[in-house]
């Protein structure tokens, strides 16, 4: 408890201690790590989704869209104008992608394993094709370009204001994760995981268990999306792809996935802002950094980065009863 | 009725595709794991055919045969160095370790010879008249390597000891090893010959379409597809999965455009609700 007071309110002191270009790196950073959570709750489950960033988009495409501004949307082109409140599109996003994922889920996860992992990977693959395919509802190749988020007339134009809310978003997924983590359907999950035949013989439906994990994961990865979208005002059918799902699960083994919540945070706060910056810096050095850093951690640290304080006081611990032998 | 030539297109699509499918679901049938570099190997073949063929000026064929040879050696050492090691760790540590291989082979590509566009000329000239259309000999080119690469591939897994032993250790590894068969060796062996395919398939298509750095996930994507759609660790699946694969995409695309890869997508669906094993997949239990 002691250690997660001291976290938020590091988070909480951060923005205004940090030079600004630093919370750019930041922001997409606690966005990405709403993901991480979600596909570790579902490789808890004992299920690997491909297509995490898929659900990113479908939130983002349903904000934009629900969201956007007559004089920005589609050039003009389209006459669905909602201009909703953005916090009520975030909302949507997050809903329209539970949705998806309830009916992707439902067909999907009868098999689950490899099957799961590779139509997951197809479903992101074919959301690009039809935003790309469909410029009247979509935007085509452009996208849809929408507003800042505002509450009333105080628009959250700034970096620390949306700060707030990218961690705000992040508690509650982390809040709502660990709960479930916690709780019996936690409990339920590890069972599925561990060992699907006596988990269902035991009168455990997999199927409607891991329906319910993906759903809650789509959702989150949904008002992420949302989020993202509207950090970046724009979203196009680029931005939420098959490498960004691979990304996902990258930061996930980074961070560690064998806790629900810190691992997964850990592991998108370093590796975000670090691809971000070599993204910047140098062409191609991101994906050769992370590879080189995914490799060092699943060869000599399996449990990822959270575990480190674990190996360094299981180290402090052998090098004083070598000594007292001695 | 389409014309000849997208027929012709869909069959020269379909045996690409069946190649890269069929190394992967070799090494996935054997080794137990999904090799995510496949696709890597391929850009790195067709990157090793532009820097002998382009930059050094060296014929093609020589270029093709180098190109094969040296992603032979790499897949080895991969399979040697990091799929070893954690081959009996479970799928995800395994599919997290080949991912972080395809990330730096990705950004080490990318640094060398950036992301932009390249193109290596069409080696083989002329054209071939089939009725009233022409086809360009690289493309019957590409058309008779794979299927004489595939012939082989089936020539090897069925009619030789070495294939026995394949499909021995593909149904247990604990049984086949107790009957002597050295495992080991035979992930090296399955290896080579699933990246010597990914290799002569990038070698091959290198100057059929263009070169950058990301070329290498579409053949992996089709390739899983094609496994998916025709059942897992069976040859057959692999290639009815590429064939149906093929002329989907290519008539699919000559009929509704880009909207194929709905249709893609639906047909893989629908397969996947009905044949929760794929098409030629042995029966799984079924879950919920």
């Amino acid at each position: 408890m002691i250690f997660v007071g001291v976290v938020l309110a590091l988070a909480i002191v951060v923005p205004f201690i940090v030079p600004t270009p630093i919370l750019t790196y930041l922001i997409p950073a606690l966005l990405w790590a709403i993901g991480c959570m979600t596909w570790n709750a579902i490789a808890r489950v004992g299920q690997f989704s491909m297509g995490q960033a898929a659900f990113y988009a479908i939130g983002g495409y349903a904000s934009a869209m629900l969201t956007a501004p007559a004089s920005f949307a589609y050039g003009g082109t389209v006459t669905l104008i909602f201009q909703w409140p953005v916090f009520v599109g975030v909302l949507c996003g997050g809903i329209a992608a539970a949705i998806v994922a309830l009916i992707v889920g439902t067909i999907t996860l009868r098999i689950g394993g490899l099957f799961f992992c590779i139509i997951t990977l197809a479903f992101g693959e074919l959301l690009r094709i039809v935003a790309l395919n469909q410029p009247p509802i979509f935007g085509g190749g452009n996208g849809i370009t929408v507003n800042a988020p505002a509450i009333g007339n105080w628009v959250l134009s700034g970096k620390i204001p949306f700060y707030f809310v990218a961690l705000g978003a992040v508690i509650l997924t982390a809040v709502v994760i660990s709960r479930i983590d916690k709780s019996r359907l936690g409990r339920t999950f590890r069972a599925i995981a561990a060992n699907q035949a006596l988990a269902a013989h035991a009168g455990i439906q997999l199927m409607k268990y891991r329906v319910i994990i993906f759903t809650v994961g789509g959702f989150f990865c949904g008002m992420a999306g949302a989020l993202f979208t509207h950090y970046l005002r724009v979203i196009t059918p680029t931005v939420f792809g098959f490498t960004e799902s691979i990304l996902i699960l990258l930061m996930c083994a980074v961070g560690g996935y064998y806790s629900a919540v810190a691992g997964p945070i850990l592991g998108a706060l370093v590796l975000s802002p670090v691809g971000d910056y070599l993204t910047s810096v140098l062409q191609g050095g991101k994906p050769f950094v992370f590879g080189i850093v995914v490799l060092l951690v699943a060869f000599y640290l399996v449990n990822g980065l959270v575990d480190i304080p674990t190996l360094v006081r299981r180290a402090i611990v052998k090098r004083r009863k070598s000594t007292v032998t001695a | 009725m389409a014309p000849l030539i997208v027929w012709l297109d869909s069959i020269i699509v379909a045996f690409t595709i069946i190649m890269v499918a069929s190394g992967l679901a070799l090494v996935f049938g054997v080794m137990g794991i999904l090799n995510w570099t496949h696709g890597q190997l391929y850009m790195m073949a067709a990157y090793v055919v532009f820097v002998i063929n382009v930059q050094l000026g060296l014929n093609y064929i020589l270029s093709l045969v180098v190109a094969t040879a040296v992603i032979v050696g790499l897949g080895i050492l991969i399979e040697k160095v990091f799929i070893r090691p954690v081959a009996d760790k479970g799928f995800l540590t395994a599919s997290v370790v080949t991912m972080g291989l395809l990330n730096v082979f990705l950004g080490v590509v990318t640094m060398i010879y950036g992301p932009r566009e390249r193109a290596i000329p069409i080696p083989i000239e002329g054209k071939l008249a089939i009725g009233s259309t022409f086809v360009t000999w690289q493309r019957m080119t590409v058309l008779i390597i794979s299927v004489l690469s595939l012939i082989a591939l089936y020539w090897f897994v069925n009619r030789t000891r070495a294939g026995l032993a394949v499909r021995a250790a593909a149904q247990d590894k604990a049984v086949a090893g107790m009957y002597g068969i050295r495992v080991g060796r035979l992930f090296v062996l399955v290896m080579a010959v699933g990246s010597g395919l990914a290799a002569l398939a990038g070698g091959l298509l290198g100057p059929v379409y263009s070169l950058n750095p990301s070329i290498g996930a579409r053949p992996l994507n089709m390739a899983l597809f094609a496994i998916v759609l025709g059942g897992l660790g069976s040859f057959k699946g692999a290639a009815v999965g590429g064939l149906i694969l093929g002329f989907a995409s290519v008539m699919g695309a000559y009929y509704i455009g880009a909207w194929w890869e709905l249709v893609q997508f639906l047909l893989i669906m629908v397969v996947i609700l009905f044949r929760p094993q794929g098409l030629f997949g042995k029966p799984l239990g079924r879950v919920g």
